[in-house]
Protein backbone atom coordinates (compact mmCIF):
# COMPACT_ATOMS: atom_id res chain seq x y z
CA UNK A 1 0.00 0.00 0.00
CA UNK A 2 1.22 3.49 -0.82
CA UNK A 3 0.85 6.38 1.64
CA UNK A 4 -2.26 7.55 -0.22
CA UNK A 5 -3.81 4.09 0.03
CA UNK A 6 -3.05 3.97 3.76
CA UNK A 7 -4.84 7.31 4.22
CA UNK A 8 -7.84 6.21 2.14
CA UNK A 9 -8.04 2.96 4.09
CA UNK A 10 -7.98 4.92 7.38
CA UNK A 11 -10.83 7.15 6.17
CA UNK A 12 -12.89 4.08 5.23
CA UNK A 13 -12.11 2.57 8.65
CA UNK A 14 -13.40 5.76 10.32
CA UNK A 15 -16.58 5.76 8.24
CA UNK A 16 -17.33 2.06 8.65
CA UNK A 17 -16.84 2.17 12.40
CA UNK A 18 -18.88 5.36 12.80
CA UNK A 19 -16.03 6.98 14.65
CA UNK A 20 -16.76 10.51 15.78
CA UNK A 21 -14.08 12.75 14.34
CA UNK A 22 -13.84 16.41 13.61
CA UNK A 23 -12.52 18.00 10.43
CA UNK A 24 -9.13 18.54 12.02
CA UNK A 25 -8.50 14.83 12.32
CA UNK A 26 -9.60 14.24 8.78
CA UNK A 27 -6.77 16.33 7.33
CA UNK A 28 -4.95 13.73 5.26
CA UNK A 29 -1.50 14.75 6.47
CA UNK A 30 -2.66 14.32 10.06
CA UNK A 31 -4.14 10.90 9.40
CA UNK A 32 -0.79 9.76 8.01
CA UNK A 33 1.04 11.24 10.99
CA UNK A 34 -1.32 9.51 13.40
CA UNK A 35 -0.73 6.26 11.51
CA UNK A 36 3.04 6.76 11.83
CA UNK A 37 2.79 7.34 15.58
CA UNK A 38 0.53 4.35 16.13
CA UNK A 39 2.80 2.18 13.99
CA UNK A 40 5.75 3.25 16.15
CA UNK A 41 3.81 2.19 19.26
CA UNK A 42 2.72 -1.18 17.82
CA UNK A 43 6.12 -2.10 16.38
CA UNK A 44 7.94 -0.71 19.42
CA UNK A 45 5.86 -3.00 21.67
CA UNK A 46 6.74 -5.92 19.40
CA UNK A 47 10.43 -5.19 19.75
CA UNK A 48 10.15 -4.85 23.54
CA UNK A 49 8.48 -8.27 23.64
CA UNK A 50 11.32 -9.62 21.54
CA UNK A 51 9.35 -10.30 18.36
CA UNK A 52 11.21 -10.16 15.06
CA UNK A 53 9.87 -7.58 12.61
CA UNK A 54 9.37 -8.85 9.08
CA UNK A 55 11.40 -7.36 6.25
CA UNK A 56 8.41 -5.52 4.84
CA UNK A 57 8.54 -3.07 7.74
CA UNK A 58 12.06 -2.01 6.82
CA UNK A 59 13.16 0.63 4.38
CA UNK A 60 16.52 0.45 2.66
CA UNK A 61 18.08 3.74 1.79
CA UNK A 62 21.34 4.73 0.07
CA UNK A 63 22.51 8.09 1.37
CA UNK A 64 25.48 10.36 0.82
CA UNK A 65 27.40 11.98 3.65
CA UNK A 66 26.02 15.26 4.87
CA UNK A 67 27.76 18.60 4.68
CA UNK A 68 28.05 18.67 8.46
CA UNK A 69 31.15 18.85 10.68
CA UNK A 70 33.34 18.11 7.69
CA UNK A 71 37.12 17.97 7.81
CA UNK A 72 37.47 15.69 10.85
CA UNK A 73 38.04 11.96 11.03
CA UNK A 74 34.28 11.23 11.04
CA UNK A 75 31.60 11.45 8.40
CA UNK A 76 28.00 12.29 9.26
CA UNK A 77 24.93 10.86 7.51
CA UNK A 78 21.51 12.39 8.08
CA UNK A 79 18.88 9.76 8.88
CA UNK A 80 15.23 9.82 9.86
CA UNK A 81 14.06 8.66 13.30
CA UNK A 82 13.78 4.87 13.53
CA UNK A 83 11.57 2.65 15.65
CA UNK A 84 13.40 2.01 18.94
CA UNK A 85 16.30 4.00 17.46
CA UNK A 86 17.56 0.83 15.77
CA UNK A 87 19.53 1.05 12.55
CA UNK A 88 19.85 -2.60 11.74
CA UNK A 89 22.38 -2.51 8.96
CA UNK A 90 24.67 0.32 7.99
CA UNK A 91 27.30 -0.48 5.42
CA UNK A 92 29.25 1.03 2.58
CA UNK A 93 27.67 0.64 -0.81
CA UNK A 94 30.58 -1.39 -2.13
CA UNK A 95 29.05 -4.43 -0.42
CA UNK A 96 32.06 -5.48 1.62
CA UNK A 97 32.34 -2.89 4.37
CA UNK A 98 31.82 -4.02 7.94
CA UNK A 99 30.18 -1.72 10.45
CA UNK A 100 29.55 -2.06 14.17
CA UNK A 101 26.78 -0.17 15.95
CA UNK A 102 27.49 1.56 19.25
CA UNK A 103 24.61 2.46 21.50
CA UNK A 104 26.40 4.87 23.83
CA UNK A 105 29.04 7.52 23.19
CA UNK A 106 31.44 5.83 25.67
CA UNK A 107 31.01 2.53 23.84
CA UNK A 108 31.76 4.37 20.61
CA UNK A 109 34.91 5.98 22.03
CA UNK A 110 36.08 2.79 23.72
CA UNK A 111 35.86 0.65 20.61
CA UNK A 112 37.64 3.32 18.57
CA UNK A 113 40.38 3.53 21.21
CA UNK A 114 40.72 -0.25 21.17
CA UNK A 115 41.86 0.03 17.57
CA UNK A 116 39.60 -2.27 15.60
CA UNK A 117 40.66 -1.06 12.19
CA UNK A 118 38.78 -3.55 10.05
CA UNK A 119 35.37 -2.66 11.51
CA UNK A 120 34.03 0.85 11.08
CA UNK A 121 32.20 2.09 14.15
CA UNK A 122 29.04 4.18 13.99
CA UNK A 123 26.96 5.96 16.57
CA UNK A 124 23.61 7.79 16.41
CA UNK A 125 24.06 11.45 17.30
CA UNK A 126 20.97 13.62 16.97
CA UNK A 127 19.70 13.41 13.40
CA UNK A 128 22.98 11.91 12.20
CA UNK A 129 24.84 8.65 12.09
CA UNK A 130 28.41 9.48 13.06
CA UNK A 131 30.71 7.09 11.18
CA UNK A 132 34.30 6.58 12.25
CA UNK A 133 35.76 6.65 8.74
CA UNK A 134 35.91 9.81 6.68
CA UNK A 135 36.64 7.70 3.60
CA UNK A 136 33.08 6.34 3.55
CA UNK A 137 31.08 8.76 1.41
CA UNK A 138 27.93 6.73 0.82
CA UNK A 139 26.21 4.17 3.05
CA UNK A 140 23.31 1.77 2.80
CA UNK A 141 20.96 1.95 5.77
CA UNK A 142 18.15 -0.42 6.65
CA UNK A 143 15.70 0.50 9.38
CA UNK A 144 12.05 0.85 10.33
CA UNK A 145 11.39 4.57 9.98
CA UNK A 146 8.83 6.24 12.20
CA UNK A 147 7.80 8.42 9.27
CA UNK A 148 9.00 7.16 5.86
CA UNK A 149 8.35 10.58 4.31
CA UNK A 150 11.28 11.88 6.34
CA UNK A 151 13.60 9.45 4.56
CA UNK A 152 15.16 11.39 1.67
CA UNK A 153 15.06 8.42 -0.69
CA UNK A 154 11.37 7.63 -0.11
CA UNK A 155 9.05 8.43 -3.02
CA UNK A 156 5.56 9.38 -1.86
CA UNK A 157 3.91 8.60 -5.21
CA UNK A 158 5.63 5.38 -6.19
CA UNK A 159 6.86 3.60 -3.06
CA UNK A 160 4.96 1.18 -0.91
CA UNK A 161 4.60 2.34 2.69
CA UNK A 162 7.03 0.11 4.64
CA UNK A 163 4.56 -1.83 6.76
CA UNK A 164 3.54 -5.46 6.87
CA UNK A 165 -0.03 -5.56 5.50
CA UNK A 166 -1.05 -7.89 8.34
CA UNK A 167 -0.43 -5.07 10.84
CA UNK A 168 -2.48 -2.35 9.18
CA UNK A 169 -5.75 -3.14 10.95
CA UNK A 170 -4.01 -3.45 14.32
CA UNK A 171 -2.53 0.00 13.79
CA UNK A 172 -5.92 1.43 12.79
CA UNK A 173 -7.40 -0.01 16.00
CA UNK A 174 -4.63 1.70 17.95
CA UNK A 175 -5.09 4.97 16.02
CA UNK A 176 -8.76 5.35 16.82
CA UNK A 177 -8.89 3.62 20.20
CA UNK A 178 -9.47 6.92 21.97
CA UNK A 179 -12.09 8.20 19.52
CA UNK A 180 -15.69 7.45 20.43
CA UNK A 181 -18.20 5.93 18.11
CA UNK A 182 -20.89 8.30 16.88
CA UNK A 183 -23.55 5.70 17.68
CA UNK A 184 -23.96 4.55 21.26
CA UNK A 185 -24.98 0.97 21.81
CA UNK A 186 -28.55 0.34 22.99
CA UNK A 187 -28.74 -1.68 26.24
CA UNK A 188 -30.23 -5.06 25.52
CA UNK A 189 -33.11 -6.42 27.58
CA UNK A 190 -32.56 -10.10 26.93
CA UNK A 191 -34.45 -11.54 29.91
CA UNK A 192 -38.19 -12.08 29.49
CA UNK A 193 -39.22 -11.08 33.03
CA UNK A 194 -41.31 -7.96 32.33
CA UNK A 195 -38.46 -5.91 33.80
CA UNK A 196 -35.59 -4.05 32.20
CA UNK A 197 -32.26 -5.77 32.70
CA UNK A 198 -30.67 -2.33 32.84
CA UNK A 199 -31.68 0.10 35.57
CA UNK A 200 -33.35 3.26 34.37
CA UNK A 201 -32.25 6.60 35.81
CA UNK A 202 -35.76 7.24 37.17
CA UNK A 203 -35.71 4.19 39.42
CA UNK B 1 -42.88 35.89 0.19
CA UNK B 2 -40.57 38.39 -1.50
CA UNK B 3 -38.81 37.60 -4.77
CA UNK B 4 -35.43 37.91 -3.02
CA UNK B 5 -36.47 35.33 -0.44
CA UNK B 6 -37.75 32.95 -3.13
CA UNK B 7 -34.46 33.36 -4.97
CA UNK B 8 -32.58 32.66 -1.76
CA UNK B 9 -34.34 29.35 -1.15
CA UNK B 10 -33.93 28.30 -4.79
CA UNK B 11 -30.23 29.20 -4.74
CA UNK B 12 -29.69 27.18 -1.57
CA UNK B 13 -31.63 24.28 -3.03
CA UNK B 14 -29.72 24.31 -6.33
CA UNK B 15 -26.33 24.35 -4.61
CA UNK B 16 -27.34 21.64 -2.14
CA UNK B 17 -28.65 19.39 -4.91
CA UNK B 18 -25.63 19.94 -7.14
CA UNK B 19 -23.24 19.26 -4.27
CA UNK B 20 -25.09 16.05 -3.39
CA UNK B 21 -24.95 14.90 -6.99
CA UNK B 22 -21.30 15.90 -7.38
CA UNK B 23 -20.42 13.82 -4.34
CA UNK B 24 -21.81 10.75 -6.11
CA UNK B 25 -20.81 11.70 -9.62
CA UNK B 26 -19.76 8.15 -10.45
CA UNK B 27 -23.41 7.27 -10.80
CA UNK B 28 -24.68 8.02 -14.30
CA UNK B 29 -27.90 9.51 -12.91
CA UNK B 30 -25.89 12.17 -11.10
CA UNK B 31 -23.81 12.94 -14.17
CA UNK B 32 -26.92 13.40 -16.28
CA UNK B 33 -28.44 15.76 -13.77
CA UNK B 34 -25.57 18.11 -13.26
CA UNK B 35 -23.32 17.89 -16.31
CA UNK B 36 -24.75 21.02 -18.02
CA UNK B 37 -24.26 23.01 -14.82
CA UNK B 38 -20.77 22.19 -13.64
CA UNK B 39 -17.28 22.32 -15.07
CA UNK B 40 -14.66 19.89 -13.90
CA UNK B 41 -10.89 19.90 -14.06
CA UNK B 42 -10.83 23.32 -15.74
CA UNK B 43 -7.24 24.64 -15.77
CA UNK B 44 -6.36 28.15 -14.65
CA UNK B 45 -2.81 29.50 -14.37
CA UNK B 46 -2.33 31.36 -11.08
CA UNK B 47 -0.79 34.81 -11.02
CA UNK B 48 0.30 36.41 -7.75
CA UNK B 49 -0.47 32.96 -6.28
CA UNK B 50 -4.20 33.34 -6.93
CA UNK B 51 -6.95 33.00 -9.50
CA UNK B 52 -9.85 35.45 -9.56
CA UNK B 53 -13.41 34.26 -9.27
CA UNK B 54 -16.48 35.91 -10.80
CA UNK B 55 -16.51 38.69 -13.44
CA UNK B 56 -14.73 42.00 -12.91
CA UNK B 57 -17.25 44.79 -12.50
CA UNK B 58 -16.51 48.06 -14.29
CA UNK B 59 -16.71 51.20 -12.19
CA UNK B 60 -15.65 53.78 -14.80
CA UNK B 61 -14.41 54.18 -18.39
CA UNK B 62 -12.28 57.25 -19.19
CA UNK B 63 -10.90 58.41 -22.54
CA UNK B 64 -7.14 58.95 -22.17
CA UNK B 65 -6.06 59.80 -25.72
CA UNK B 66 -7.45 59.19 -29.23
CA UNK B 67 -9.30 55.89 -29.23
CA UNK B 68 -7.60 54.64 -26.07
CA UNK B 69 -9.80 54.18 -23.00
CA UNK B 70 -8.90 53.37 -19.44
CA UNK B 71 -11.30 50.88 -17.89
CA UNK B 72 -11.50 50.95 -14.08
CA UNK B 73 -12.64 47.95 -12.04
CA UNK B 74 -14.13 47.64 -8.59
CA UNK B 75 -11.15 45.54 -7.37
CA UNK B 76 -7.61 44.59 -8.43
CA UNK B 77 -7.71 42.70 -11.74
CA UNK B 78 -4.65 40.49 -11.10
CA UNK B 79 -3.80 40.34 -14.84
CA UNK B 80 -0.40 39.01 -15.84
CA UNK B 81 0.80 41.35 -18.59
CA UNK B 82 4.17 39.62 -18.61
CA UNK B 83 2.82 37.36 -21.35
CA UNK B 84 1.39 40.27 -23.43
CA UNK B 85 -2.11 41.68 -23.67
CA UNK B 86 -4.98 39.92 -21.93
CA UNK B 87 -8.22 39.32 -23.87
CA UNK B 88 -11.35 40.55 -22.11
CA UNK B 89 -14.99 40.52 -23.24
CA UNK B 90 -17.41 43.30 -22.23
CA UNK B 91 -21.06 42.92 -21.29
CA UNK B 92 -23.75 45.03 -19.67
CA UNK B 93 -22.09 48.39 -20.41
CA UNK B 94 -24.59 51.29 -20.55
CA UNK B 95 -24.50 54.89 -21.82
CA UNK B 96 -24.02 56.46 -25.27
CA UNK B 97 -22.07 54.43 -27.80
CA UNK B 98 -20.23 52.74 -24.93
CA UNK B 99 -22.80 49.99 -25.43
CA UNK B 100 -20.90 49.01 -28.61
CA UNK B 101 -18.24 47.54 -26.33
CA UNK B 102 -20.65 44.81 -25.28
CA UNK B 103 -19.84 41.30 -26.54
CA UNK B 104 -16.59 42.54 -28.09
CA UNK B 105 -13.16 41.13 -27.27
CA UNK B 106 -10.34 43.60 -26.58
CA UNK B 107 -6.68 42.93 -25.88
CA UNK B 108 -6.25 44.82 -22.64
CA UNK B 109 -2.85 46.30 -21.83
CA UNK B 110 -1.24 47.56 -18.64
CA UNK B 111 -2.41 51.01 -17.53
CA UNK B 112 0.10 53.65 -16.49
CA UNK B 113 -1.95 54.80 -13.52
CA UNK B 114 -4.07 52.73 -11.14
CA UNK B 115 -2.29 49.73 -12.62
CA UNK B 116 -3.82 47.22 -10.24
CA UNK B 117 -7.41 48.24 -10.82
CA UNK B 118 -7.54 49.42 -14.45
CA UNK B 119 -6.50 48.47 -17.98
CA UNK B 120 -6.18 50.23 -21.34
CA UNK B 121 -8.16 49.24 -24.44
CA UNK B 122 -8.14 50.72 -27.93
CA UNK B 123 -11.41 50.91 -29.87
CA UNK B 124 -11.87 51.08 -33.65
CA UNK B 125 -13.76 54.38 -33.37
CA UNK B 126 -14.21 57.03 -30.67
CA UNK B 127 -16.99 56.43 -28.16
CA UNK B 128 -19.57 59.17 -27.72
CA UNK B 129 -22.15 60.03 -25.09
CA UNK B 130 -21.69 59.46 -21.36
CA UNK B 131 -20.79 56.15 -19.81
CA UNK B 132 -23.20 55.10 -17.05
CA UNK B 133 -21.01 54.70 -13.97
CA UNK B 134 -20.78 51.23 -12.41
CA UNK B 135 -22.41 49.50 -15.38
CA UNK B 136 -21.02 46.44 -17.12
CA UNK B 137 -18.43 43.80 -16.45
CA UNK B 138 -15.64 41.96 -18.22
CA UNK B 139 -15.03 38.25 -18.45
CA UNK B 140 -12.24 36.14 -19.93
CA UNK B 141 -10.57 32.76 -19.93
CA UNK B 142 -7.91 34.15 -17.62
CA UNK B 143 -9.99 33.70 -14.49
CA UNK B 144 -13.10 31.78 -13.42
CA UNK B 145 -15.59 34.20 -14.95
CA UNK B 146 -18.66 31.96 -14.89
CA UNK B 147 -18.05 30.85 -11.31
CA UNK B 148 -21.06 30.26 -9.07
CA UNK B 149 -19.97 27.79 -6.38
CA UNK B 150 -16.73 25.93 -5.72
CA UNK B 151 -16.79 22.14 -5.63
CA UNK B 152 -13.13 21.08 -5.58
CA UNK B 153 -9.71 22.25 -6.68
CA UNK B 154 -6.48 20.42 -7.37
CA UNK B 155 -3.07 22.05 -7.45
CA UNK B 156 -0.34 21.23 -9.94
CA UNK B 157 3.13 22.28 -8.84
CA UNK B 158 6.75 21.68 -9.70
CA UNK B 159 9.06 20.58 -6.90
CA UNK B 160 12.83 20.81 -7.22
CA UNK B 161 14.07 17.45 -5.90
CA UNK B 162 17.35 19.09 -4.83
CA UNK B 163 19.55 16.26 -6.06
CA UNK B 164 23.27 16.89 -6.32
CA UNK B 165 24.46 16.44 -9.91
CA UNK B 166 27.77 14.58 -9.73
CA UNK B 167 28.42 14.19 -13.45
CA UNK B 168 26.72 13.88 -16.84
CA UNK B 169 27.91 11.39 -19.42
CA UNK B 170 26.47 12.03 -22.89
CA UNK B 171 28.00 9.07 -24.71
CA UNK B 172 25.35 6.59 -25.91
CA UNK B 173 22.44 8.62 -24.53
CA UNK B 174 22.44 10.75 -21.44
CA UNK B 175 23.59 9.18 -18.18
CA UNK B 176 23.39 11.36 -15.06
CA UNK B 177 25.11 10.46 -11.80
CA UNK B 178 23.34 11.93 -8.78
CA UNK B 179 23.66 12.22 -5.04
CA UNK B 180 20.97 11.02 -2.62
CA UNK B 181 17.66 10.98 -4.50
CA UNK B 182 14.18 9.45 -4.58
CA UNK B 183 13.79 9.15 -8.35
CA UNK B 184 11.94 6.05 -9.57
CA UNK B 185 11.99 4.13 -12.84
CA UNK B 186 9.64 5.57 -15.47
CA UNK B 187 9.16 8.97 -13.87
CA UNK B 188 8.57 11.97 -16.16
CA UNK B 189 10.77 14.74 -14.80
CA UNK B 190 11.67 18.26 -15.87
CA UNK B 191 15.34 19.10 -16.47
CA UNK B 192 16.85 22.57 -16.72
CA UNK B 193 20.01 24.57 -16.06
CA UNK B 194 22.59 21.94 -17.02
CA UNK B 195 25.58 24.09 -17.95
CA UNK B 196 27.44 23.39 -21.20
CA UNK B 197 24.85 20.94 -22.56
CA UNK B 198 22.33 21.25 -25.39
CA UNK B 199 19.28 18.99 -25.52
CA UNK B 200 19.04 18.41 -21.79
CA UNK B 201 16.02 20.59 -21.02
CA UNK B 202 12.29 20.08 -20.60
CA UNK B 203 10.48 16.90 -19.65
CA UNK B 204 12.21 13.50 -20.07
CA UNK B 205 11.43 9.93 -19.07
CA UNK B 206 13.83 8.41 -16.59
CA UNK B 207 15.26 4.92 -16.41
CA UNK B 208 16.97 4.20 -13.14
CA UNK B 209 20.08 2.17 -13.87
CA UNK B 210 21.56 2.37 -10.38
CA UNK B 211 20.79 3.79 -6.96
CA UNK B 212 22.50 7.02 -8.01
CA UNK B 213 22.39 6.84 -11.80
CA UNK B 214 19.60 7.63 -14.27
CA UNK B 215 19.41 7.43 -18.05
CA UNK B 216 17.06 9.75 -19.97
CA UNK B 217 14.60 8.80 -22.73
CA UNK B 218 12.17 10.65 -24.99
CA UNK B 219 9.42 8.01 -24.86
CA UNK B 220 7.45 6.32 -22.12
CA UNK B 221 8.61 2.92 -23.33
CA UNK B 222 12.20 3.97 -22.54
CA UNK B 223 13.47 2.98 -25.99
CA UNK B 224 14.59 6.30 -27.57
CA UNK B 225 17.51 7.79 -25.63
CA UNK B 226 17.78 11.55 -25.31
CA UNK B 227 20.50 13.04 -27.53
CA UNK B 228 22.62 15.58 -25.70
CA UNK B 229 25.62 17.49 -27.04
CA UNK B 230 28.35 19.57 -25.39
CA UNK B 231 30.42 19.16 -22.25
CA UNK B 232 28.81 19.38 -18.83
CA UNK B 233 30.19 22.21 -16.74
CA UNK B 234 28.01 22.74 -13.69
CA UNK B 235 24.49 23.19 -12.36
CA UNK B 236 21.35 21.30 -13.21
CA UNK B 237 17.86 21.27 -11.74
CA UNK B 238 15.52 18.28 -11.73
CA UNK B 239 11.88 18.95 -10.93
CA UNK B 240 8.94 16.64 -10.29
CA UNK B 241 5.32 17.52 -11.10
CA UNK B 242 2.82 17.00 -8.30
CA UNK B 243 -0.92 17.21 -8.83
CA UNK B 244 -3.08 16.70 -5.77
CA UNK B 245 -6.58 17.73 -4.76
CA UNK B 246 -6.54 20.40 -2.06
CA UNK B 247 -8.14 20.37 1.34
CA UNK B 248 -9.62 23.61 2.70
CA UNK B 249 -7.35 25.86 4.74
CA UNK B 250 -9.73 26.67 7.55
CA UNK B 251 -9.16 29.90 9.44
CA UNK B 252 -8.93 28.18 12.81
CA UNK B 253 -6.33 25.76 11.42
CA UNK B 254 -3.90 28.35 10.09
CA UNK B 255 -1.96 28.01 13.31
CA UNK B 256 -1.72 24.25 12.82
CA UNK B 257 1.66 22.58 12.46
CA UNK B 258 0.21 20.76 9.46
CA UNK B 259 0.95 23.37 6.85
CA UNK B 260 0.44 22.72 3.15
CA UNK B 261 2.95 20.57 1.29
CA UNK B 262 3.19 19.51 -2.34
CA UNK B 263 1.65 16.17 -1.31
CA UNK B 264 -1.03 17.71 0.91
CA UNK B 265 -1.93 21.09 -0.61
CA UNK B 266 -4.54 23.41 0.88
CA UNK B 267 -6.80 26.10 -0.59
CA UNK B 268 -8.77 29.09 0.57
CA UNK B 269 -11.37 31.13 -1.23
CA UNK B 270 -12.31 34.63 -0.17
CA UNK B 271 -12.70 38.14 -1.60
CA UNK B 272 -13.57 36.62 -4.99
CA UNK B 273 -10.20 34.93 -5.23
CA UNK B 274 -9.00 31.36 -5.03
CA UNK B 275 -5.56 30.67 -3.59
CA UNK B 276 -3.88 27.28 -3.35
CA UNK B 277 -0.88 26.53 -1.16
CA UNK B 278 1.86 23.93 -1.62
CA UNK B 279 3.85 25.21 1.35
CA UNK B 280 3.27 27.59 4.23
CA UNK B 281 1.89 30.70 2.44
CA UNK B 282 3.75 29.41 -0.67
CA UNK B 283 7.10 30.49 0.73
CA UNK B 284 9.08 27.35 -0.20
CA UNK B 285 11.52 28.54 -2.91
CA UNK B 286 11.84 25.00 -4.31
CA UNK B 287 8.14 24.73 -5.24
CA UNK B 288 6.40 26.57 -8.09
CA UNK B 289 2.62 26.40 -8.43
CA UNK B 290 1.79 26.02 -12.12
CA UNK B 291 -1.92 25.31 -12.47
CA UNK B 292 -5.18 25.12 -10.58
CA UNK B 293 -7.70 22.56 -11.83
CA UNK B 294 -11.08 23.74 -10.63
CA UNK B 295 -14.38 21.86 -10.35
CA UNK B 296 -17.18 24.37 -9.94
CA UNK B 297 -20.85 25.11 -10.47
CA UNK B 298 -21.30 27.66 -13.27
CA UNK B 299 -23.57 30.70 -13.26
CA UNK B 300 -25.79 28.68 -15.59
CA UNK B 301 -27.16 27.03 -12.44
CA UNK B 302 -28.64 30.29 -11.16
CA UNK B 303 -32.43 30.37 -11.40
CA UNK B 304 -34.05 33.75 -11.86
CA UNK B 305 -37.65 33.52 -10.69
CA UNK B 306 -38.57 36.68 -12.62
CA UNK B 307 -37.51 35.07 -15.91
CA UNK B 308 -40.56 33.49 -17.54
CA UNK B 309 -38.99 32.94 -20.95
CA UNK B 310 -36.08 30.56 -20.32
CA UNK B 311 -37.05 26.90 -20.20
CA UNK B 312 -35.27 25.41 -17.18
CA UNK B 313 -35.43 21.98 -18.78
CA UNK B 314 -32.69 23.15 -21.13
CA UNK B 315 -30.31 23.00 -18.18
CA UNK B 316 -32.00 20.82 -15.57
CA UNK B 317 -33.60 17.48 -16.28
CA UNK B 318 -37.12 16.80 -15.03
CA UNK B 319 -36.01 14.88 -11.95
CA UNK B 320 -33.54 17.59 -10.97
CA UNK B 321 -36.26 20.27 -11.24
CA UNK B 322 -38.51 18.25 -8.95
CA UNK B 323 -35.70 17.78 -6.44
CA UNK B 324 -34.86 21.49 -6.43
CA UNK B 325 -38.48 22.45 -5.73
CA UNK B 326 -38.72 19.81 -3.00
CA UNK B 327 -35.46 20.90 -1.39
CA UNK B 328 -36.46 24.59 -1.56
CA UNK B 329 -39.74 23.75 0.19
CA UNK B 330 -37.89 21.85 2.91
CA UNK B 331 -35.51 24.77 3.41
CA UNK B 332 -38.48 27.13 3.62
CA UNK B 333 -40.16 25.08 6.35
CA UNK B 334 -36.86 24.59 8.16
CA UNK B 335 -36.48 28.34 8.55
CA UNK B 336 -40.16 29.23 9.07
CA UNK B 337 -41.60 27.32 11.98
CA UNK B 338 -44.37 29.52 13.35
CA UNK B 339 -47.96 29.39 12.10
CA UNK B 340 -47.82 33.06 11.25
CA UNK B 341 -44.91 32.49 8.92
CA UNK B 342 -46.49 29.55 7.15
CA UNK B 343 -49.87 30.24 5.64
CA UNK B 344 -51.24 27.61 3.34
CA UNK B 345 -53.53 28.66 0.57
CA UNK B 346 -56.31 26.30 -0.33
CA UNK B 347 -55.90 24.85 -3.77
CA UNK B 348 -58.76 25.82 -6.03
CA UNK B 349 -59.69 22.92 -8.25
Amino acid sequence: MTCKQIIDAAIIYVERNNIATDETLLRRAQILDLFNASKAKVLGDFRIKGYELTGKNYLKSVIDKSTYEQGGKYNYFEVAPAIMNEYEYVGGTNGCSRFRENVTISQFQNTINQQVPSITQYYKEGDYLKVDNNGVGTILTNYVPVNPMKVPTFNFEYDEYPIDDALVNTIFDMMFATYQSKTSGTPKDTISDSQDTTKSIAK
Amino acid sequence: MSAARKNYFLRMSVVKNLEQNYASISRQKSVDEISPLIKTYTPFAPYNEQVLLKPLHISNIVNTTGNTYQVFFDRPHNFNFGLGNVDITFSGVLGGTYTTLNNQVFGASDALTSVDTSVLITTAAPLSGTYTANSGQVVGDYWVSNYYHLLAVSLECLRNINATIVKVNIAGGCLITLGTNNIRNGEYLKFSGFGGLTGLSGYKYVKKVGERQIRLYNDVGLTTPVTVTGTYTSGGIIERTHNEYCEPLLSDQKISAYQATENFPLYESNENRLACYSSDVNTNPYITNTNYFVDYITVQAEIDITNDTTDLLQFYNQEMCRMIIEQAALLFFATNTSGEDVQLTEVIK
